[in-house]
């Protein structure tokens, strides 16, 4: 069955793994792949997702999952005579305030400091957005998962580009700044594309795999929700690492400081270090294989664990 | 040829709750209300909501599932529809499914009467135009005029349902599943969409219907399948499947 109109990209992806993956050694390296044989005879009509077809169905509904998305924003604000533009003003009202304390605490100028808190919290909102978000993505789909044939995978599209929106609306907010203070952009202002990029594709492999344990494991969502919390303090976001000294090793060490770096520094108009690239494109790697094998293994299971 | 075919499928329900052990005595476990409880080699306990099933269901197929509460009528339709993937057995079908248990899931209460056709619609896995070119047919049906452009919450609940049933009846399915009425309510509101209902089945080459009324049964099916305690006790005509029904309420 085919519950999203064909895009070419189902049969494109479709003759890519018939190309790439005869039955016998797939089915011997690729946990769940058998049981992907098993039920997909003929891709139009068949009934059950099987754990490769949820993610092809998936991420070929981009368009219903992006107007979904835009959906939800828009009717949390209808009533309301700006709408989402409150989302812009809410946040800008903390970076004003932040900025305006901490730059005098750091004895910086205010045209200094706030472009950088602007930055490191514009972006670092889209990421605890994707962290706490992909960690009740199933949970709080569990009706739609249930009652009807969604792909599991669409609800977590839809559930990032949601928090995209959300940050589209507050680079509004690093707009304002550069009109006030002046911008420092340079050839290295694009590759915060890249950046984002990067949180794209972790924000879906995160929403899946963590919106996965997190079904499962009750507890979870509350350690994450705790763990970001934590973390926003030893993340220089309102602070630089240089002030740390010595002790500089804290942001070396946190993964999240890697991401924050390549979506903010070249927004300051810097080229992030070679180090933030490396860490960032391996744990994106990383995550998707480790993304991989526990949804071939426990996509069976997922609707049993709403 | 739309079909089903289900072979020995087994579906476990494991009960994830932190005092569950507890919980179950051998009291519990010799009770059997609805499927029965085991505890399975993980030592967690989980509901054998479906026992070795097997059954085909072929092009013309009207098929009634009958059966006391918890009997496992819902989990096979979700097994049917691909929703839930059995534990064990194999699920093998062909055609368009339209799974019918609620209707009115994805219905936004701030979106627009229009707005709503078109997001259902996308859920039901209509395209924009499929979508443009039953729009027509949907505003037609629900008779609700000028209130497509205002927000559903101003609807009443009748106006509510008529929508959500004018658009998951807007595209033809080979397979239709329907549970207990679709939250749709009584058997008045079936007599009210009675027309579009029967145009609606008479598109589709198999319908498997559940609910606890055995006037809807009589109506829309024309052989039946008795489930008890998660097993199937029985499949054959309707008066056969009544009568061994009438048997086990006694």
């Amino acid at each position: 069955m085919r519950l999203f109109t064909a895009q070419p990209m189902i049969s494109a992806i479709q003759a890519a793994q018939c190309l790439c993956f005869s039955r016998l050694w797939a089915t011997a390296i690729i946990p769940g792949y058998d049981y992907f044989f098993l039920h997909v005879q003929d891709s139009d009509h068949q009934i059950m997702h099987s754990p490769m077809q949820d993610i092809s169905d998936g991420l070929s509904s981009w368009r219903l999952a992006l107007h979904w998305a835009w959906m939800d924003t828009k009717l949390k604000y209808r009533r309301s005579v700006i709408g989402p533009l409150w989302i812009t003003i809410s946040v800008g009202a903390t970076i004003l305030g932040m900025g305006v304390v901490f730059s005098t605490l750091w004895g910086m100028t205010l045209g200094d400091f706030l472009p950088y808190i602007c930055t490191g919290m514009i972006a670092w909102g889209l990421i605890t957005s994707l962290i706490n978000e992909g960690a009740t993505v199933f949970i709080s789909s569990e009706n739609l998962l249930t009652q009807i044939n969604l792909p599991a995978t669409t609800c977590v599209l839809r559930m990032v580009f949601r928090q995209f929106i959300v940050f589209l609306h507050n680079i509004l907010i690093f707009v304002l700044v550069i009109l006030v203070f002046g911008a420092n952009l340079s050839p290295a202002t694009p590759l915060a594309a890249l950046g984002l990029l990067f949180y794209l594709v972790t924000g879906i492999w995160f929403g899946i795999l963590f919106g996965m344990i997190c079904a499962r494991f009750r507890d979870v969502p509350q350690v994450l929700t705790n763990l970001v919390q934590l973390t926003f303090f030893i993340t220089p976001i309102f602070w630089k690492p240089e002030m740390l000294g010595e002790r500089v090793f804290i942001t070396t060490y946190n993964p999240l400081f890697h991401f924050l770096e390549v979506v903010r520094q070249p927004l300051l108009g810097h080229y992030p270090s070679a180090a933030n690239w490396g860490v960032v494109a391996t744990v994106t790697v990383l995550g998707i294989a480790t993304t991989w094998l526990f949804h071939q293994h426990f996509f069976k299971r997922l609707k049993y664990w709403l | 040829m739309a079909h089903i075919r289900l072979r020995n499928v087994n579906v476990d329900i494991p009960v994830y709750d932190s005092r569950s052990r507890r919980l179950i005595s051998k009291e519990v476990l010799l009770r059997r209300i609805g499927g029965a409880m085991k505890v399975d080699r993980d030592s967690r306990v989980v509901v054998s909501a479906l026992h070795d099933i097997s059954l085909d269901i072929e092009q013309g197929d009207r098929l009634g599932l009958v059966g006391h509460n918890g009997a496992g009528k819902t989990t096979l339709l979700r097994v049917l529809s691909g929703i839930y993937p059995p534990t064990d057995g194999t699920v093998e079908a062909e055609g368009r499914v339209a799974p019918m248990f609620n209707i009115s899931l994805g219905m936004e209460m701030d979106a627009t009467g229009y707005e709503n056709i078109y997001m259902m619609g996308r859920l039901l896995g209509m395209n924009e135009k499929e979508i443009e070119a039953a729009a027509p047919d949907i505003e037609e049906f629900t008779e609700l005029g000028d209130y497509l452009s205002l927000p559903v919450r101003t609807y009443s609940s009748g106006m509510l349902m008529r929508l959500a049933f004018g658009i998951a009846t807007s595209k033809p399915a080979e397979i239709v599943l329907i549970d207990e009425a679709m939250g749709a309510g009584d058997a008045a509101f079936y007599e009210k969409t009675q027309e579009r209902l029967d145009r609606f089945l008479s598109e589709s080459s198999l319908l498997v219907l559940t609910t606890h009324s055995e006037q809807l049964i009589r109506q829309f099916c024309t052989r039946a399948v008795l489930l008890h305690n998660g097993k199937i006790e029985l499949v054959g005509g309707l008066d056969e499947v009544y009568a061994k029904y009438g048997e086990l309420l006694v």
